[in-house]
């Protein structure tokens, strides 16, 4: 009996039923979904000789256009390395959160950018894998944080914008594009969400110097007012200012004139959020729990930022 | 030999896919107080519930905990691992796998679970301190959440963490295992709260297993979770196993046979239609609590005598 119950086991466990083999498998890169009266998706999927291959269909619901183009393709579509998503500004990012939260196949850990138009793929490149690269090193919200702001109701989420790079941030209110940032205020938002791999460039008289924001951290201190405390250490990375670098009383200029920079462009950006209403840094949390209140506000409250900025490098350079 | 690892098994078993969702649902950001009360709840049920003789009631409770977690088992594979297989080559070897284990005496069973508590501990181990660092304690933000509601998480952890060991208890003293597994339970749970947040850890089915999906080990290793959640796995394996062998123990092969079957015939028909999945979701910790009172009865009714 023992045996029988050995011998059945040992036969049961040899293979999965239904298994694909690896080169049957599309491993998909990327995807690009558009919404004019139905959905339009385009999947970028790996193919032999480490090119790219993509396939296009439509129909009136995401799982369905992606069924039809794995019907017209030979392989079975793998989701497990999907690196980027690319969406237009007619997708509801609700319904497509969800969409990818229901499916156990996919993966959390790929990104979302905006794009404007269905012509971005090529069959040289790898561009679902190029564009994570770039998000990812700069430190851009992935689905997860999206899917997470989303769900949780407790953040405006913000989507890179890819044209051939990245030109700029969408900032969303209540799930739809609201705003537009340009590369110079994506700076400063990114930075407010404690991302320290920025430039800030500074005049001084006639001339300029440019600092790289090496660490950075933002606190959030919900009082009367909201005070917001930015310590930065940065290194010059550019100088034509007329100052000598080995005085003490230089440095310290240079600081008061990047510090005061600084804290211009970050009000601005404050402002902006609250003139428009827009929660992307979360703070309506802070508030709420501040004040074990669900209904206040942060655009309600005054601003008050503390920008603490040191240069701790110069460069090889002595002055 | 000591059946504290099988203990510890039984008392997190019932957690995935049920437990831990339901419980993360009404606690919300008091998730430490739920816990905190849950396990005072546990510890002193039971420091005084002690072994129950009565088989009907033994046998009753262990064929509902197989139910319970064979129904989790095979969906959590079907959801995770094998999501286009059929369900019943899923359920097939496990069976066989029980079969044979029980043919065995029970030292045989009692020696699995102190290798499968290596393998427990250190996938365990792996998973926190990999998801350390996505920890955000702004997640345990204010929700307005009602302090009923923390009671009820509570009753959910005392009921979940107790009657998976109900019937195979035999050491007076299981309170420290009883700790040991609670700790390791709020680790998880908090972990998971903190990654996920207060609505996403409550939409989800298995959030415990979502977070594994975040292990990364120096962008190098990722996409592990499957390996990772085979922790749950081993819980969920040991408290089937467990519960047979105590069935084995009281009665004879028959109705031990007769038990496997009913927990396969239930799950099959518990898995064609997902209204049936619903109602063991929603109404375990009522079926189970019902057991824990008859328990807690009976226990008075001996003391007495």
């Amino acid at each position: 009996m023992k045996k029988i119950l050995l011998i059945l086991l040992v036969l049961l466990v040899t293979g999965c039923s239904d298994y694909t083999e690896l080169t049957d498998l599309g491993i998909i890169s990327s995807i690009l979904i558009d919404y004019k009266d139905k959905y339009y998706v385009t999947i970028e999927y790996l193919d032999k000789d480490d090119l790219t291959n993509t396939v296009s269909c439509s129909s009136n619901t995401i799982s369905d256009a992606i069924n039809i183009c794995n019907n017209n393709i030979d392989k079975h579509f793998s989701y497990n390395h999907l690196n980027t998503v690319f969406i237009t500004e007619n997708i509801n990012i609700e319904e497509l959160v969800y969409f990818f939260l229901r499916d156990p196949e996919i993966n959390n850990n790929f990104y979302l950018a905006l794009v404007n138009n269905d012509n971005i793929f090529n069959k040289e490149k790898n561009i679902g894998s190029d564009v994570l690269s770039i998000l990812k090193e700069n430190n851009y919200d992935d689905f997860f944080s999206i899917m997470e702001s989303i769900v949780n109701k407790n953040k405006d989420i913000n989507i890179p914008i890819y044209d051939d790079g990245i030109k700029g941030i969408a900032l969303y209110k209540d799930n739809k594009i609201n705003m537009i940032l340009n590369k110079n205020e994506s700076n400063i938002f990114t930075l407010l969400n404690n991302n320290n791999s920025i430039n800030i460039y500074n005049v001084c008289d006639d001339d300029f110097f440019s600092l790289n924001i090496n660490d950075i951290k933002v606190d959030y201190i919900i009082d009367k007012n909201i005070k917001v405390y930015i310590k930065a250490y940065s290194s010059i990375s550019e100088l034509t200012c007329n100052v000598d670098t080995t005085k003490k009383e230089d440095i310290v200029y240079l600081e008061k004139i990047a510090s005061d920079n600084l804290k211009g462009n970050i009000t601005y950006m404050l402002n902006l959020l609250s003139e428009n209403k827009i929660n992307s840094l979360g703070i309506n949390k802070l508030i709420n729990n501040k004040y074990k209140d669900l209904n206040t506000k942060f655009y309600n409250y005054p601003y008050e930022v503390d920008v603490d900025l040191k240069i701790f490098k110069k460069g090889l350079l002595l002055k | 030999m000591s059946k504290r690892f099988l203990y510890y098994f039984n008392m997190r078993a019932l957690f995935m896919g049920i437990g831990l969702s339901r419980l993360l649902t009404y606690s919300k950001e008091y998730v430490l107080l739920s816990f905190l009360l849950g396990t005072i709840m546990g510890t002193i049920y039971l420091y005084f519930v002690r072994k129950n003789n009565n088989k009907f009631i033994n046998i009753l409770l262990s064929i509902f905990i197989m139910i319970i977690s064979l129904v989790i088992l095979i969906n959590m594979i079907s959801t995770m691992y094998l999501v286009k297989m059929n369900r019943i080559f899923i359920l097939i070897p496990f069976i066989l796998l029980v079969i044979y284990t029980l043919s065995k005496n029970e030292d045989v069973i009692t020696r699995i679970s102190y290798i499968l508590i290596v393998i427990n501990i250190l996938l365990y181990l792996l998973s926190l301190i990999s998801l350390i660092k996505y920890f955000n304690i702004s997640n345990f933000y204010y929700t307005n959440n009602k302090f009923i509601n923390i009671i009820k998480s509570s009753l959910i952890y005392f009921i979940f963490s107790t009657s998976g060991v109900l019937t195979i208890r035999e050491d007076k003293n299981i309170v420290k295992t009883y700790l040991v597994s609670s700790v390791t339970m709020l680790l998880i749970a908090l972990l998971t709260y903190g990654i996920l947040g207060s609505n996403l850890s409550s939409v989800l089915r298995y959030p415990e297993y979502i977070i594994l999906k975040k292990i990364s080990i120096s962008s190098t290793i990722t996409n592990i979770e499957n390996i990772v959640s085979f922790m749950w796995l081993i819980d969920l394996f040991m408290i089937y196993l467990s519960n047979a062998n105590s069935i084995k123990k009281i009665s004879n092969k028959y109705i031990l046979y007769l038990s496997i079957a009913i927990s396969v015939v239930s799950t099959i028909i518990i898995n064609t239609y997902y209204p049936y999945l619903l109602f063991i979701y929603y109404y375990s910790p009522f079926i189970l609590s019902a057991f824990l009172f008859i328990y807690f009865f009976i226990n008075k009714k001996t003391q007495e005598s």
